[in-house]
């Protein structure tokens, strides 16, 4: 229903209406603006690209030709700008097939379910890679398909899985190194 | 398909049961290995635990109406830059107007000394106006030419008869002719040209 209405906005924006665009900003900011600031960790950067975002939504919102949600079609503009933007700053952190992960460590699940610390998810989030901390994003935020995270992200739906595997098993170490610390 | 890499392609798609994305075939293929197997049921408890926990995270607050109202500045400036461009781009074309016309202008008067220049002719004008036809040597005759005569062809003829035209063509498309020869000579001569030649007169 929300995209129904999505996409109506869409059309009228293209039309030139400013009142729709007002109404598609409220719609969608929140969560755009969470999901780069996922990757960036820099609340200034995140709402300049926020900015950036809404703006290329009014110069192109012709194009959406409806043949994905328009959630997937602006998570994919928002996520193209905030990788654009990585590349520029920390080429390093962007190269996404590299997996830091070599290996099912020993865990301790116990553990971890218990740890209903919300500072240990935010900080063990925060350490992941930005490909693999945008694929946890969108799956256990946005609660996405791994379809629509393909078409996002712009990689094969097999990718979208191997990184969410990847980035949860990433999570698991953060986690327990954490309680071990504490 | 292998126990083991069953159980892979199970755990790849167990973050999307968790956040409840799969579609149904998918959905009751992981229910049905979840069944007898531990390690996914732990596995499952702990994607749980996580999305919930991902789900309760206190987020920043966003730019919200400030952000709105940066977009609006931002679209103003954009669509008072894009007028400005379509105003400059207005004048240039009214300048590049003005410069066309005075190009023409000045084309148009080099084409008329062009034409009116005739090497030799005296540019002086006599006291008492412009020539008129009795004043020219010889015998006078009017001529009409057939639609379709070539420029060339009747040159070649007028000189052959050693005729100049010295007026016309009238409204009618009438020229008048000074012959300095034997006027019978040029008149048969272009009597035998009906190609060229549509009708001949004698002038009084």
């Amino acid at each position: 229903m929300q995209d129904d209405n999505a996409v109506i906005l869409l059309q009228n924006i293209s039309a030139g209406d400013e009142q729709s665009f007002a109404d598609f900003y409220r719609l969608y900011e929140s969560r755009v603006y969470q999901f780069i600031k996922s990757k960036l960790n820099d609340s200034f950067e995140a709402s300049d690209i926020l900015n950036e975002v809404f703006l290329d939504v009014w110069r192109k919102a012709d194009s959406f030709e409806g043949r994905s949600k328009v959630s997937t079609w602006l998570f994919g503009i928002a996520y193209y700008k905030t990788m654009d933007r990585l590349r520029k700053k920390k080429p390093d952190l962007v190269d996404d097939d590299l997996l830091e992960i070599e290996d099912d460590a020993p865990t301790q699940l116990s553990c971890l379910v218990s740890a209903e610390n919300a500072g240990d998810v935010r900080f063990c989030l925060e350490t992941l890679k930005a490909a693999h901390r945008a694929v946890m994003q969108l799956t256990f935020f946005d609660d996405l398909s791994y379809r629509e995270i393909a078409l996002i992200v712009d990689c094969p739906e097999n990718t979208v899985k191997t990184r969410m595997f990847h980035a949860k098993q990433a999570m698991k170490q953060c986690l327990t190194r954490r309680m071990g610390v504490q | 398909m292998s126990n083991n890499s069953k159980k892979e392609e199970i755990e790849l798609l167990l973050p999307f049961y968790v956040n409840g994305s799969l579609n149904a075939i998918e959905k009751e293929m992981v229910e049905q290995a979840l069944v007898d197997d531990l390690d996914l049921q732990q596995e499952l408890i702990y994607l749980q635990t996580l999305h919930r926990q991902i789900q309760q995270q206190k987020h920043d607050n966003s730019p919200g109406e400030l952000g709105l109202k940066r977009l609006q500045h931002a679209l103003l400036a954009e669509q008072k830059t894009f007028t400005e461009g379509i105003e400059h781009s207005e004048q240039s074309s009214s300048i590049n107007r003005w410069r066309f016309a005075a190009i023409a202008a000045c084309l148009m008067l080099i084409v008329q000394t062009v034409v009116d220049y005739e090497p030799g002719l005296n540019i002086y004008t006599a006291a008492g106006g412009k020539p008129t036809i009795s004043q020219y040597q010889g015998q006078v005759i009017s001529v009409t030419f057939a639609p379709n005569a070539t420029e060339q062809a009747i040159r070649r003829l007028f000189l052959d008869a050693n005729t100049s035209i010295v007026d016309g063509p009238s409204a009618l498309g009438i020229y008048r002719l000074s012959v300095s020869g034997n006027l019978e000579q040029v008149i048969m001569l272009f009597t035998a040209h009906p190609e060229l030649i549509e009708s001949v007169q004698r002038d009084q």
